[in-house]
């Protein structure tokens, strides 16, 4: 019943792409309130790279990563993740799917504040059915890694807000998804614990077979890119790479 | 859920429940049932029908009452009393009839004196006549003197049977009058205990039947129970079943009751609550049992629950 | 999972707090009414647990043990007669008028109890003992209750004790004990007496006996004897369940006490649902940031309800248990002062649990229904 997401046994070219969304149509509403958010917008990304999604607000790259993600029902295109192909996929499949597959970090880092850290990390292992114990283990280890040793039974509300997004980055990753989305990582936080955060994000998009796509307009964490795609009205206006993208980080700064 | 256990308000919830289940345990306890304070009447048989008795004197009680109002002037016997036939109970006033005795016994005196003149006037006449009626034939004495004399005996001997008339009126009224003072004394129609004495010398005795009889006498030697069964129970009842008595509030103390009779005519029962106004309830039948003096004493008058064994199956029974 | 499920419900105190005290309130209510309820109802056939027996037997009309129907005398031999009878005592049981030490007039519940066995006599004696009840065999003397010894003795100064007199309908009765009773619906207090006593203090009427107590031999049920009884006899004989049964449905059909509880029971079932649901609610949204978080990371909402449910029904059971626990411990404070009735039944605790559990079935129904429309996406608009 579960669908085989394992991208190992996908063959040629496709292995090399994480996503591949194709003319991604998305609407919201109905009548005068019909607003179309996404114009049949591509988009792609490999495997071991990090990925941004720039450009103004209401661009639609939230709702691009949403549909990538799984979180959001497109209607019309196709999508495929990691050689999965999404379309057509009844909700529970594409929920097991992210529960595997994906890991997400939020603008408001969106850590239960009742629960403590060594918990909260710990929610994708126990949603992926791992027993406690292990969960905890797990999760004490990734904690170590986002350099927060010694604070496993604080609760996030006595964190900053960069310790908030350290804690939240290793809860995307505790479950070792091979897919992690970003929504405004650094957006809440001064640039000092925005370069931190970027760093590790950059740590975990080198880890073999995966990749990470972070939707972001904060043009400080832009140099963090390996590839950048620009959008604009629902539509991909350009994917930056090699030397547009040095040209195009530098304009910016 | 074990993070449940370091909560106070779980621990408050728990005591909350068992609180409440300790008093839904103690509040559905009753105090046991006492069960009666002395073991109540049963029956010695399985299929039995159950009446109320009354004791009393195996002869019927007889209700002596006054035969005239009149004064009571004696009383010659106290309750308790045993009394053979013919005994004196008690004494109206008799002093009126005894004054007409008297005067005529005074009347018969004189009367009888004038029998005894009457008798020798006429004794005298007939010699007389005898003699003239001799003369006359001689021719000594005239006819006429024969004839006075005649019609002077005649009148002489009238005279004697009206006295003598008069005398037997006078014994016949002695008589009347001397029947009329013994009435006034009471007697004992029977050999028997005396029960009740509800009249006292001096007091007045009405001539009528009355609730309270002025003495109640009765023959306590042999006692007998009257047994009342509810009419509808009637028809399970029948002669000669065995049955049992036992004293009315101490069911230790049974009599085992023979037969005698059914009493054919079926009575209104009367309350035996011991009111004095008599309620009418339903109706009875009556049955005489007869039993042996048993070792307690047995007083009449006291109520027995009586227990009859059926005659017929269980499957006579009235069916509503 | 539903391990962090109830930390998130533990941890918000407030919230819990005000779930837990909604629901306590809620079962309170439901519980507390309903055992006053069972009391009152329980007072109208005390004479039942007051006068012991097995089968009580009653004119055919009667439909419950507070009516007097008379009988007739003979009435208690047609009942004898009856071949499963094991015995059966004449019990008079009428309300008069005794006179208090200080002449006012109050009514009395008058007991004629049979005087040879005093079958159905009073369960605890409190002065007097068995000897106090022989002594009833004696003509004027009477046994009364804890209520007749305090109400009787207006104008003394100090409740009635053993030697002390009354009057019952101008006749003299004199206290040769004092017993315990469970009161009355009618709130007369007892007297017992002999039955011919009592019918000396009655006035007259043609009928006087009101019902017949009745054991049934060994080895028969009582409601075979009772059947057998209605059927020989034409009377109507229950056993006690079913003279208590016939007597409540009595008061379900011809009073308005039922409807009027039953109003404030179904009031704080309304209660429970409004202030719990309502809570449940606003808990449920204030967290719906994170549970569509958990919803992204891939909970299925079979799981996220799982979640609703255990946190739900935590605070019904804590509510539930706190509820009936003041339930009890008013119960605890009531049950020595007698007033107000109270009667805490297995049937009331299932109940409220079961109208509490409704409750949150109703109040995580909300949140989840919430909940599974929620579109995972949301937690990128945020």
């Amino acid at each position: 019943m579960k669908t085989e997401t394992n991208g190992s046994n996908s063959n040629g070219a496709a292995s090399e792409l994480a996503i591949d969304a194709r003319s991604i149509v998305k609407v919201f509403g109905l009548g005068d309130a019909r607003t179309v958010a996404l114009k049949g917008a591509n988009f792609s990304a490999r495997q071991g790279e990090l990925h941004l999604v720039v450009g103004p607000s209401g661009c639609g790259k939230t709702t691009l990563l949403s549909v990538v993600a799984g979180t959001l029902n497109w209607d019309e295109g196709k999508v495929q993740v990691f050689g999965t192909s999404l379309d057509g996929m009844k909700r529970s499949e594409i929920t097991d799917f992210r529960r595997r597959n994906v890991g997400f970090i939020f603008q408001q880092f969106n850590l239960i504040p009742t629960l403590n850290l060594i918990e909260n990390i710990s929610v994708p292992l126990l949603l992926n059915g791992i027993r406690r114990r292990t969960a905890e283990d797990k999760a004490g280890e990734l904690l170590k890694r986002v350099g927060l040793a010694g604070k496993e039974t604080k609760r996030p509300t006595q964190l900053s807000g960069g310790q908030q997004q350290r804690v939240a980055i290793a809860r995307a990753l505790v479950h070792e998804p091979r897919l992690v989305i970003c929504d405004e990582p650094t957006s809440a936080l001064d640039s000092e614990t925005g370069h931190q955060i970027m760093d590790l994000l950059t740590t975990a998009a080198r880890a073999p077979g995966r990749c990470v796509v972070i939707v972001t307009h904060d043009p400080r964490v832009y140099s963090y890119a390996d590839r950048i795609t620009q959008m604009e009205d629902g539509r991909v206006m350009a994917v930056l790479d090699g030397e547009p993208l040095q040209q195009f980080v530098h304009s910016t700064h | 859920m074990f993070i449940l256990f370091k909560r106070v308000s779980f621990y408050v919830a728990i005591a909350g429940v068992v609180a409440s289940l300790y008093l839904v345990c103690a509040q559905s306890q009753k105090p046991k049932d006492p069960g009666p304070l002395s073991a109540p009447a049963r029956s010695p048989y399985s299929d039995m029908v159950a009446a109320t008795g009354l004791v009393e004197a195996s002869r019927e009680n007889v209700r002596i009452a006054s035969p005239k109002a009149a004064l009571v002037t004696k009383v010659f016997v106290k309750v308790g009393d045993s009394v053979k036939a013919g005994d004196s109970l008690f004494q109206l006033d008799d002093r009126e009839p005894l004054a007409r005795i008297a005067s005529l016994q005074a009347s018969l005196t004189a009367t009888e004196a004038q029998l005894g003149i009457d008798e020798n006037q006429v004794a005298d006449l007939a010699d007389q006549l005898k003699r003239i009626a001799r003369l006359e034939k001689d021719k000594v004495a005239t006819e006429d003197e024969l004839r006075r004399r005649e019609f002077g005996l005649k009148g002489a001997e009238a005279r004697l049977i009206s006295t003598r008339a008069q005398v037997e009126t006078i014994r016949a009224q002695l008589q009347e009058a001397k029947v009329e003072a013994s009435v006034l004394t009471v007697r004992a129609p029977r050999d028997g205990k005396l029960l009740q004495v509800n009249v006292r010398e001096g007091e007045f005795a009405p001539a009528a039947a009355l609730t309270d009889p002025l003495m109640l006498l009765g023959d306590v030697d042999r006692l007998q129970v009257r047994a009342e069964v509810d009419e509808q129970n009637a028809v399970l009842v029948a002669p000669n079943q065995p049955a049992e008595a036992t004293l009315k509030g101490n069911s230790r103390m049974k009599m085992p009751l023979r037969f005698v009779r059914i009493e054919p005519y079926v009575v209104p029962k009367r309350s035996l609550t011991g009111d004095s106004l008599e309620r009418v309830d339903t109706r009875v039948l009556q049955i005489i049992y007869e039993f042996d003096q048993p070792k307690f004493p047995v007083y009449v008058g006291q109520q027995v629950d009586v227990f009859i064994q059926r005659a017929g199956p269980i499957a006579d029974s009235t069916k509503p | 999972m539903l391990r962090l499920a109830l930390k998130m419900l533990l941890g918000d105190r407030a919230k819990y707090i005000m779930l837990v005290g909604g629901l306590t309130f809620s079962a309170l209510l439901m519980t507390q009414q309903r055992a006053v309820f069972t009391g009152l109802v329980s007072w109208t056939t005390s004479h039942m647990r007051n006068m012991r027996a097995s089968i009580w037997v009653v004119e055919h009309r009667v439909e419950q043990v507070n009516e007097t129907k008379a009988l007739r005398d003979t009435d208690v031999n047609r009942v004898r007669s009856v071949s499963t009878v094991d015995y059966a005592v004449p019990l008079f049981q009428g309300v008069l008028k005794a006179r208090a030490a200080d002449g006012s007039d109050k009514q009395i519940q008058l007991i004629g109890l049979h005087a040879g066995t005093l079958k159905g006599r009073p369960t605890v004696m409190v002065e007097g003992g068995e000897e106090g009840l022989e002594r009833l065999r004696i003509a004027n003397n009477v046994v009364v209750d804890v209520l007749a010894s305090k109400r009787l003795a207006a104008g003394l100064g100090r409740p009635l004790q053993i030697g002390d007199t009354f009057e019952i309908n101008d006749r003299e009765a004199r206290v040769v004990g004092i017993c315990k009773t469970e009161p009355h619906f009618f709130g007369y207090p007892y007297v017992f007496s002999s039955y011919d006593q009592a019918l000396q203090y009655a006035p007259r009427q043609r009928k006087m006996l009101s019902m017949i107590l009745a054991e049934p031999k060994e080895g028969h049920s009582a409601e075979e004897v009772a059947q057998q009884i209605s059927n020989e006899t034409g009377l109507r004989a229950y056993t006690v369940p079913e003279f208590e049964k016939a007597t409540v449905d009595w008061v379900w059909k011809n009073t308005g006490i039922p409807v009027s509880f039953l109003t404030t029971i179904i009031l704080g079932f309304v209660v429970g649902v409004a202030v719990a649901g309502q809570t449940f609610y606003s808990f449920v949204l204030e967290n719906l940031k994170h549970l569509g978080a958990l919803k992204a990371m891939g909970a299925s909402n079979g799981l996220i309800s799982a979640m609703l449910f255990v946190q739900a029904m935590t605070v019904g059971l804590i509510g539930y248990g706190m509820g009936v626990g003041l339930t009890a411990v008013f119960g605890f404070i009531v049950r020595p002062i007698g007033q107000p009735p109270f009667v805490i039944s297995i049937e009331t605790l299932v109940g409220t649990l079961f109208s509490i559990l409704v409750i949150c079935t109703l109040a995580a129904l909300f949140g989840i229904l919430k909940v599974a429309r929620l579109e995972p996406a949301v937690v990128f608009r945020g």
